[in-house]
């Protein structure tokens, strides 16, 4: 007999499932699940967000039959299940309940759309259909259910040049890098956590066509701010398909006259089928999120949970350290480079925290105070190599005093400076120190 | 009550040919799904077609009791109704229906490719093996995801 362990891609969530129950007078009911949750070889819990007609028919009737479908070949399982109890806390109901934040974050609805309970049934009977798709698809095989051995060493791997990264810079880099060579990740990003304004800016990515460097979210919302705020792992797989359930609901909860709210845009690959977030903890600090996507809806497993865990806390622990290290001393100041006949206008809004370059944005809030600050620096007494500590002496630039983030904050700062104004950069010369590059006149004004 | 009471937006959507999955139950209360393609409605009844290859317990049931329940999906939006019946009566297919099946369950397929299913993996979706099945309509009620999921529409 076919065992539930072995139907794990059907618990993803890519096709939908169908349960058929029946009341007291013998009339059937059909209704389409959200989520079937993998328990145990014997049990499964299904996900319920509304007092519907299933509900009250198990509540007289236990018995019902499930229709499970396997996404990538629509192979069909009917399972004989006998409802056993609904949870309403604890590690389940949590866990499931992860998933409906997430869509409800996403869709506009958080706070209206919940989990009401986690249903648990017993699995009475398993049954394969094979009549129900004419012939497997040869040429695409079921995904292997359980490869995950093999990846001990690339964790082996991606764990040894995490610990020898020498700065914040070459560890995110060399974390991302890894995780697309190691772990056939195509797409990745690492959003710092800044606990000044409780909310998450992308710092590092790799894979996208634009860093994207200084995209937010804040906490909370949408899949990476649920993340954040839960401070737990979470995989949507068929994110199409957890979508458009969302949005179905959200149509319906707008004729109801419940208040919904703009839908969330997903930061990253507007085309992202699957996606894996995992916050990066330390004691009780939120650090930041790893974000991984994919296009492929199957891209993430059970494994990958697991793997990537481990992974995230020991970049945690990485990033915590690389955040306490003490400075080196200045170096003597180099010669200035001879400028080129470039100009740029930098424009410093005090009102808004603001930093725009010949007119765009660049950059806002402790970014852009420390931009401002460099700059004026620069211009007023010609100097160009900075240090991290007389930043973090800098009351004026509004960091943390504990735990501040510096370096990510500054590795935003080159990003967009890549990016927007390539003429004036930001090269780390060792640890702790850097300097302010340019290629062209600075103009300087305050709106 | 047939399909004279449903409007014709609702019956356009019933007959477009969508995702269908049927209910039954057996004499002792247990319930079991088949696979389906439909609907088709006359003035006092409805017809839908169920893939007989994985449907030997509901055929079993419907032969039993003829108490039936299916849902008509529009994967790309969710939008589900759900049609009630009893007095189900099983028989075969005339060469018109035969048509109109595949007819139907090509554009199932498509529904499903819509959202990503590969279109080699909906092709090999079985109704190879229809027989007809018609009933008494007793309810309509939406099954769309949300609030109003249960509410009769008809």
């Amino acid at each position: 007999m076919t065992s539930l362990r072995e139907l794990m891609p059907c618990f993803q969530g890519v096709v939908p499932a169908a349960i058929v129950t029946c009341d007291a007078q013998g009339t059937p009911n059909v209704a389409y699940l959200s989520h079937v949750y993998y328990l145990d070889d014997r049990h499964v819990a299904l996900s319920c967000q509304f007092f519907n007609k299933t509900k009250r028919n198990i509540g007289v009737n236990p018995y019902a039959c499930v229709q499970l479908k396997h996404p990538a070949t629509l192979e069909a399982w009917r399972l004989d299940a006998k409802f056993i109890r609904a949870e309403t806390s604890g590690p389940l109901f949590d866990e499931m309940e992860l998933r409906i934040q997430a869509i409800a974050a996403h869709t506009g609805m958080k706070g209206i759309f919940r989990l009401l309970s986690a249903d648990v049934y017993e699995v009475l009977e398993l049954q394969p259909e094979p009549g129900f798709v004419l012939q497997a698809d040869a040429d695409n095989p079921r995904p292997a259910m359980d490869d995950s051995r093999a990846e001990l060493r690339s964790l082996q791997v991606i764990s040894d040049r995490i610990v020898r990264a020498a700065d914040m810079g070459e560890l995110l880099k060399t974390l991302l890098a890894s995780l697309c060579e190691l772990f056939r990740v195509s797409h990745a990003m690492y959003l710092m956590h800044d606990e000044a304004d409780g909310r998450l800016y992308a710092v590092e990515s790799t894979g996208y066509d634009s860093s994207g460097a200084g995209a937010e979210v804040a906490l909370g919302e949408g899949l990476i701010g649920t993340v954040a705020k839960t401070r737990r792992l979470l995989r949507v797989s068929g994110m199409g398909e957890m979508l458009r359930y969302g949005r179905a609901v959200r149509g319906e909860m707008q004729r109801d006259g419940a208040e919904v709210t703009a839908e969330i845009p997903l930061p990253g690959l507007c085309e992202a089928q699957s996606q894996l977030a995992l916050p990066l903890v330390v004691g009780d600090r939120l650090l930041g999120v790893l974000a991984l996507e994919s296009a492929d809806p199957l891209a993430f497993q059970d494994w990958h949970e697991a793997y990537l865990n481990l992974l995230a806390n020991q970049a945690a622990l990485a990033i915590e350290r690389l955040g306490e290290r003490a400075d080196e001393e200045p170096a003597p100041e180099p010669e200035r480079a001879p400028l080129a006949s470039r100009r740029r206008v930098f424009t410093w809004y005090p009102k808004d925290e603001t930093v725009f370059c010949d007119g765009e944005y660049l950059v806002r809030n402790v970014p852009a105070r420390i931009l401002w600050k460099l700059l004026t620096e620069h211009e007023q007494t010609g100097r160009s190599e900075f240090g991290n500590r007389e930043l973090r002496m800098d009351d004026s630039l509004g960091l943390p005093p504990y735990k501040d983030n510096l370096e990510s904050r500054l590795i935003l700062l080159r990003k967009r400076l890549d990016e927007r104004c390539p003429d004036v950069r930001i090269v780390p010369v060792k640890r702790g120190r850097f300097t302010l590059e340019r290629d062209c006149e600075l103009v300087l004004e305050t709106r | 009550m047939g399909g004279n009471l449903i409007d014709s937006e609702l019956r356009e959507f019933l007959e477009r040919g969508l995702v269908c999955v049927i209910g039954t139950r057996s004499a002792d209360l247990r319930p079991d799904w088949a696979h389906g393609v439909g609907v088709r409605f006359t003035k006092n009844r409805c017809v839908v077609f169920i893939e007989q290859s994985t449907a030997a317990r509901s055929l079993t049931n419907l032969r039993d009791n003829g108490m039936i329940a299916l849902t008509i999906c529009e994967p790309a939006t969710h939008r589900t109704i759900q049609l009630k019946g009893r007095d189900t009566k099983l028989r075969e297919m005339t060469q018109a229906e035969q048509r109109l099946a595949q007819r139907l369950a090509n554009t199932a397929r498509h529904a499903v490719i819509e959202v990503g299913i590969a279109p080699r993996v909906a092709a090999g979706w079985n109704y190879s093996n229809l027989i007809a099945a018609e009933f008494e309509l007793s309810g309509v009620f939406d099954a769309t995801p949300g609030p109003n999921a249960g509410a009769e529409v008809a």
